[in-house]
């Protein structure tokens, strides 16, 4: 039955083309919107869950804010402050200092300019970033201020052309005075993110070279870890807080979370999304409405077809799931010309963003429902008046 | 011998605004299984809508109408196009072909709403062809046929879900004698293979043909024989 009502239907547009696309305009627009809509939503859910692999989410780093009236550092990142971040800040499972100190490596006859970064032991890990070769550093190398180095990807490539440098030793050259450090591992490939340009950076630890390289190192930044992935988000707000209550200046220190970072580019896509949310209720129901016109045009200029088939024993309910489904293939047409139309635009936005393009199937899932709902709530009325007509009426008219 | 058709007193009334038309006035006669009935009578006597109260069409304002049996008077509109679906069979004067559709198509209509699987109803559809001499016809399209060619399709479309009753409302009336002639034999062939026969018309010249006559004038019942 239904395959017979998707026959007539298509049959009833063949004759009728122009008149069935015309009408379609507004499914077409309003389906196009709902799956821009949806598709910039999924590339950008897409986008913040790359966040969240990239940079490990549960670390959020703070580095200290300038104060506009004096040009000083809005807070002097020191142990007191450490100490007092890990027993005042609720679910941090660790905070971790980081300096950065400017130097030259030397290996062999190889030598590289790079950064050298002194972080703690467990810093490599919460940032997310993976060893490739060799091994990152213990709390033992820590404690001990081991001279010990652990290599970015690129900087490894090129001090060690030949290949594996674990157990090599490499000079770095710091303010005048030659250190020598053990290689322990490199770090696999990763893309910068904020203070850490991990190809082309050199991390050793901080206790060594506090210990060993300059007493008076600044920490740049902080690395605060919360005690769980869930626990991140709540994080940053907390350590705001905690910054705007310590020194009454919300601007003395700035909270880096990936995810607030991530949401600040989703907003917007929120103002987008919610224009074009407006358009599509909008040309959805003018859609509709024309699609419920449309079809009690049909109904009238078919009276005679619907008298015809009430004859030959179609029920009331036979004719109402004709016009049903002719009217949802109607807009389902439509629906696939929306989809095909909005996944361009969502394509051309997503691409301004700069993010990649994901193409879900929940997008041309939700075009088909929108589209079939249109022709089914639509088409409801004409439907139901096509099935009350009287058989002897029906049958005499022209 | 069963009766296919019974009517008691039924009656169909038109209310047009103050004044009701009789179309039909008491009507009461019925109509044995197998049997071939003409009803004449003059234009505006009432036979089409005699015919669509047998036919499950319509339903009378009062009194009763057994279709195979049933009565009609309180079924519903579902009920009923079942109850047509399944005893009766019309062949009308204008055709009533579906236009976009081949004939073998318009034949298999009546199967598809008696829920006959697809294959089922192409072998059905095409054997009602045979039977009415189309079978060489059946992609064709109604106006890709002659007048004669369409009557015998609407004939095959009516006898293939093997009704009780086929009516026919003035079935030669859009047809030049001799093709009007050839139609009426093979009404005479499908009678004498069981089905009861039931046919409208004016034509005296047809009427005269039928071994039993129903006479209406005014809505009422003239003669019957
Ligand atoms: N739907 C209707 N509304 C009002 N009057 C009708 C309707 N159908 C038929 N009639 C009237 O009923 C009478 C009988 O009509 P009909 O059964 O078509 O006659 P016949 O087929 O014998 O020519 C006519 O007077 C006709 O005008
Ligand atoms: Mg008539």
């Amino acid at each position: 039955m239904l395959r017979e009502a998707f026959r007539l239907a298509l049959d009833s547009f063949r004759t009728n083309r122009l008149r069935s696309a015309l009408s379609l305009i507004g499914v077409v627009i309003g389906v196009a919107s709902v799956v821009t809509v949806t598709s910039i939503a999924a590339s950008g859910t897409a986008y913040i869950r790359g966040m969240y692999d990239q940079f490990a989410l549960d670390a959020i780093q703070v580095y200290p804010g300038w104060d506009r009236g004096s040009g000083q550092p809005g807070i002097v990142f020191d142990a007191a402050l450490v100490s007092d971040i890990a027993r005042e800040v609720p679910e941090v499972k660790a905070v971790l200092p980081r300096s950065s100190l400017g130097g030259e490596l030397t290996a062999g006859r190889a030598s590289a300019s790079a950064q050298i970064s002194a972080v703690a032991s467990s810093y490599i890990a919460a940032m997310g970033a993976s060893i490739e070769l060799g091994r990152s550093f213990d709390t033992s190398d820590e404690y001990r201020k081991r001279s010990v180095v652990v290599l970015g990807s690129e900087i490894a490539a090129s001090l060690f052309p030949e290949g594996d440098p674990v157990g090599k030793e490499v000079f770095a050259q710091i303010s005048g005075s030659t250190y020598r450090l053990e290689v322990i591992g490199v770090i696999a490939h990763k893309e910068a993110f904020f203070a850490d340009d991990w190809d082309r950076t050199a991390y050793i630890t901080y206790s060594y070279a506090v210990g060993k390289i300059a007493a008076d190192l600044r920490i740049e930044i902080l690395t605060v870890v919360a005690a769980s992935r869930e626990a991140t988000l709540k994080l940053g707000d907390d350590l705001e807080r905690f910054f705007l209550e310590r020194t009454g200046s919300p601007e003395s220190a700035n909270v880096i979370s990936p995810k607030k970072w991530a949401e600040s580019d989703m907003k917007v896509t929120k103002t987008i999304s919610l224009l074009l949310s407006g358009i599509a209720a909008i040309s959805l129901l003018v859609g509709g409405i024309g699609i419920m016109n449309i079809m009690l045009v049909s109904v009238t200029e078919r009276k005679r077809e619907i008298g015809i088939r009430k004859a030959l024993g179609a029920t009331p309910r036979h004719i109402r799931a004709q016009f049903l489904v002719e009217s949802s293939v109607l807009t389902m047409a439509g629906g696939i010309i929306g989809l095909a139309f909005g996944s361009g635009l969502a394509w051309i936005a997503v691409k301004s963003f700069k993010w990649s393009f994901v193409a879900s199937p929940e997008t041309a899932a939700v075009a088909f429902a929108v589209s079939a709902a249109t022709g089914i709530f639509f088409g409801l009325y004409p439907a139901a008046r096509a099935a009350k007509l009287d058989p002897v009426e029906a049958l005499a008219s022209e | 011998m069963s009766d296919a058709i019974v009517l008691v007193a039924a009656s169909r009334h038109y209310a047009m605004g103050d004044v009701v038309v009789k179309a039909l006035d008491g009507v009461s006669f019925a109509v044995a299984s197998g049997e071939k009935v003409a009803i004449m009578g003059p234009s505006g006597s009432g036979k089409t809508t005699c015919m669509h109260l047998i036919g499950c069409l319509d339903r009378p304002s009062s009194g009763r109408v057994l279709v195979g049996g049933e009565d009609t008077a309180e079924m519903g509109e579902a009920e009923l196009a079942s109850l047509r679906n399944r005893t009766v069979g019309f062949v009308f004067q204008q055709f009533h072909l579906l236009p976009r559709l081949t004939i073998a198509e318009n034949a298999e209509v009546p199967l598809v709403y008696a829920g006959v699987a697809p294959r089922e109803r192409r072998r059905r559809a095409k054997e009602a062809l045979e039977r009415v001499g189309l079978g060489d016809r059946r992609s064709h399209r109604p106006t890709e046929l002659s007048g004669g060619q369409r009557q015998r399709a609407a004939i095959a479309r009516a006898l293939v879900n093997d009704p009780a009753i086929l009516l026919a409302d003035e079935p030669t009336g859009a047809l030049d004698s001799a093709t009007g002639a050839s139609i009426l034999q093979l009404f005479d062939e499908i009678n004498r293979a069981g089905t009861t026969i039931v046919v409208v018309t004016h034509d005296r010249s047809i009427g005269d043909a039928f071994p039993r006559v129903i006479r209406l004038r005014d809505g009422r019942l003239e003669e019957s024989c």
